[in-house]
């Protein structure tokens, strides 16, 4: 039978065969592993400097500082589906035309012939055996029938069809699962907002320097605050936000570390915070002519010097440096020499080191501000998933723990009464079902005990 | 005074050696009787770690910190300890054999031990860092540990399996020693229903992880190492569970294929804490 196959039936037969799921749960696996040794997103430089350039260029080829993420990962996974669907589809028909065939009739030779059986004779006719069984069979199975044909009777009953179908649901829920991952990283982003108390932003920073994506409204941190355990360790931190939309108010909302706030299809996560000094005015002083003149400068953000060429940055910024309280670091580029910087200490004016070259340097004033830094996210995959997981733990419930059990009867009339052949089977839980069959056998017999008492 | 449930934790881990011991005797010495007192110490020994756990839980808000003692690694400890006892108990109601108690025990006795004598074992109740505030947390902890008890007595049960058919092929002497011991088919299917069990609390345990992460932080997943185990150790469950539905494995590669989902299940558990870095540096 198998030469005579075509090459896209044997292709087919390939996609479908379990052994291809083995494979690749074997694959998934053992890749993983790879991926858990390899530091997922270190630098090239800290990949060279711990394979060494050799084993890195075979990294770079395969991915494999980004595995979970690179081509053949991902072809992994669709084959998985693949051979999930091709699967299903074949195995689907076969598994509702025996659950149409289980509810046939079957006669005494094919009874006698099945792995649990039994063999009870009652001692009265086959019609009163009928009406005494019937009810039994009714209460412990869902579904039965019976048929009659001069005088003898035949019955099937069953219960847990679903258990044979559970299978297909889990199976349905793994492919919602990985559809809904693939809607989140076609349509969805992660990214970060530091804000400052009392200001806005209006556009996050996407992670792993993918750029910038407007909001479509403005959030703005209205309070942030942060408790601690006695023991310095943060206990809870939270950001009182505002949504704006055209410079209006539109919804307030607090936002606590497990606890987001999902606006227009994006979430916002309490992730870290911080401080940062705002409104920072320094006093520039020219040590020639001690000409001095206040300038505004933002954090971190290159400035042009008035009336110069030259350009200044705050750098960075220190609670307490040495015992000399707070100081900024501050940069600047000055026309035709090297760029430098130096440590400005805000307390003390004098300090040696508040100066780069003649610019003498000092801190007028600023304020330290609480800054929140927010995870943003839009994933619209993620009710996807959520149905898949609810599937998932649902159907596994029903395949693995409702098994199908069936029952066949067969009478025929005896001169001293009834003959009753009873088997049965389940596709799973074996023990506990021939522990059922047995009390059903025990209970046909027990009957026989009560109708001879009324004889 | 945070020291009640300490003290009494580390008197269950004699308990619990008591009551392996007992069930390694009432085994090699065939006594009926040793084995009975055997599950009556078992049965003390998780009486004994509910109370320890329960009263953790109560000093944890006297300290003003509560919360479920399920935060730090001597905790999961403890509770791995729980899990493992009462999954094997109620097991051993429900088929009657008394033959498999000595490794499920005797890893809850091991638990105990490294929990309660281990050098630099932090059993202070600390307090919890915000992102661990959560009832998925607690949902998750729960269902995974659950799991992972399914798992070792399933691996337990392998391990059984393995050493009566080497026995049963050679007719060694040994072997009278393992009449007691349910016949091959039953260790299979206990092996089986087992591990079905903790496969689906596997799975409960890494949805509930799921959502507890999106809603700590906006992902679902993150690939990180703890999360990645996982999943090795659930892919290496769904390949015992399909080869053996679809492609009729029965027997010793059953056996085997328990031995290696526990071990990833200890790999899990320790080696990511001790090799590997990642979010789940608590526990
Ligand atoms: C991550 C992916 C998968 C998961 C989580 C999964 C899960 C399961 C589980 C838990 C069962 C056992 C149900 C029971 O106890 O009755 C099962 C059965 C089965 N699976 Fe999968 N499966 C996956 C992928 C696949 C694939 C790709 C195939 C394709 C060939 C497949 C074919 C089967 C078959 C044929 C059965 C037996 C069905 C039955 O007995 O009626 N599975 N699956």
């Amino acid at each position: 039978m198998g030469h005579n196959k075509t090459f896209s039936e044997r292709i087919h037969d390939f996609l479908a065969s379990v052994r291809l799921t083995l494979f690749i749960f074997g694959a998934l696996a053992a890749t993983s592993i790879l991926g858990t040794l390899i530091p997922q997103g270190a630098t090239t430089e800290q990949r060279l400097s711990q394979y060494g350039p050799k084993l890195n260029a075979l990294i770079e080829l395969l991915d494999l500082a980004d595995m979970y993420h690179s081509w053949w990962f991902q072809v992994l996974l669709i084959l998985l589906s693949i051979n999930l669907i091709i699967c299903s589809l074949r195995r689907l028909p076969k598994t509702l035309k025996s659950l149409e065939a289980a509810r046939r009739l079957i006669g005494p030779t094919r009874v006698q012939k099945m792995q649990t059986n039994t063999d009870i004779r009652l001692a009265c006719t086959p019609a009163e055996t009928q009406r005494v069984i019937a009810p039994l069979l009714s209460k412990r199975f869902s579904y039965s029938s019976w048929r009659e044909e001069n005088g003898a009777w035949q019955a099937v009953a069953e219960k847990g069809r679903i258990g044979r179908l559970g299978a297909y649901f889990i199976h349905l829920s793994v492919l919602l699962i990985l559809v809904g991952a693939l809607l989140g990283s076609i349509f969805g982003f992660k990214g970060f907002v530091n804000i400052n108390e009392k200001e806005a932003k209006s556009t996050v920073q996407l992670r792993g320097e993918k750029g910038t994506v407007p909001l479509g409204f403005e959030i703005r941190c209205d309070k942030f605050t942060v408790d601690f355990y006695d023991t310095g360790a943060p206990k809870e931190f939270r950001s009182d936000v505002s949504i704006l939309e055209q410079g209006k108010i539109v919804q307030q909302a607090a936002i606590r570390v497990n606890d987001p706030f999902s606006y227009k299809g994006m979430t916002f996560y309490q992730s870290t915070y911080g401080s940062q000094p705002t409104g920072i005015v320094l006093n520039l002083t020219d040590l020639k002519t001690s000409e001095s003149k206040r300038l505004q400068v933002p954090f971190r953000q290159a400035v042009n010097i008035p009336g110069t060429k030259n350009r200044l940055v705050v750098m960075d910024f220190a609670q307490n440096i040495g015992t000399f309280g707070p100081a900024f670091f501050v940069a600047m580029a000055q026309e035709n020499k090297e760029p430098a910087g130096t440590w400005v200490v805000v307390k003390e004016p004098d300090f040696h080191g508040n100066k780069i070259g003649n610019t003498g340097i000092g801190v007028i004033e600023y304020v330290n501000r609480f800054y929140t830094g927010l995870q943003v996210t839009k994933d619209p995959g993620v009710w996807v998933i959520y149905i898949g997981f609810i599937l998932m733990l649902l159907s596994m419930i029903i395949a693995m723990y409702i098994s199908h059990r069936r029952i066949w009867l067969v009478f025929s009339s005896e001169s001293k009464g009834t003959r009753v052949l009873m088997a049965g089977n389940a596709n799973k839980h074996i023990l506990a079902f021939e522990r059922e069959f047995n009390q059903l056998t025990q209970e046909i017999s027990d009957l026989d005990l009560s109708e001879n008492e009324h004889d | 005074m945070n020291m009640t449930s300490s003290l009494l934790l580390s008197v269950v881990t004699f308990i619990l050696l008591g009551a392996a011991l007992c069930y390694c005797g009432g085994w090699l010495f065939r006594r009926e009787l040793l084995g009975k007192i055997a599950t009556g110490i078992a049965w003390m020994g998780l009486i004994v770690l509910t109370v320890g756990l329960v009263l953790r839980w109560v000093e944890s808000y006297r300290l003003g910190i509560g919360h479920a003692p399920l935060s730090n690694f001597y905790e999961s400890l403890v509770f791995g300890a729980w899990s493992v006892v009462l999954v094997y108990l109620i097991m051993e109601i429900r088929y009657r054999s008394r033959a498999l108690g000595v490794f499920p025990l005797a890893l809850a006795f091991l638990a105990m031990a490294y929990a309660s004598f281990s050098p630099g074992m932090e059993s202070q109740i600390q307090p919890l860092i915000p992102a661990l505030k959560s009832n998925w947390l607690i949902a998750h902890v729960i269902t995974c540990f659950l799991g992972y008890a399914a798992f070792a007595v399933a691996s337990g049960i392998g391990i059984l399996y393995l050493i009566k058919c080497r026995a049963s092929a050679s007719n060694n002497p040994g072997s009278s020693v393992l009449r007691r011991v349910p016949n091959i088919k039953t260790l299979d299917e206990l092996i089986y229903q087992n591990v079905i069990f903790g496969f689906l609390l596997l799975s409960v345990g890494i949805i509930t992880g799921a959502v507890w992460a999106n809603s700590a932080w906006g992902t679902y997943w993150s690939w990180d190492p703890k999360e990645t185990w996982s999943l090795i150790t659930w892919l290496v469950y769904a390949l015992m569970l399909h080869s053996r539905l679809v492609r009729g494995w029965h027997g010793p590669r059953m056996a085997w294929l328990s031995i290696i989902g526990f071990a990833c299940v200890l790999f899990t558990y320790f080696g990511v804490n001790f090799l590997l870095s990642g979010l789940h540096s608590y526990a």
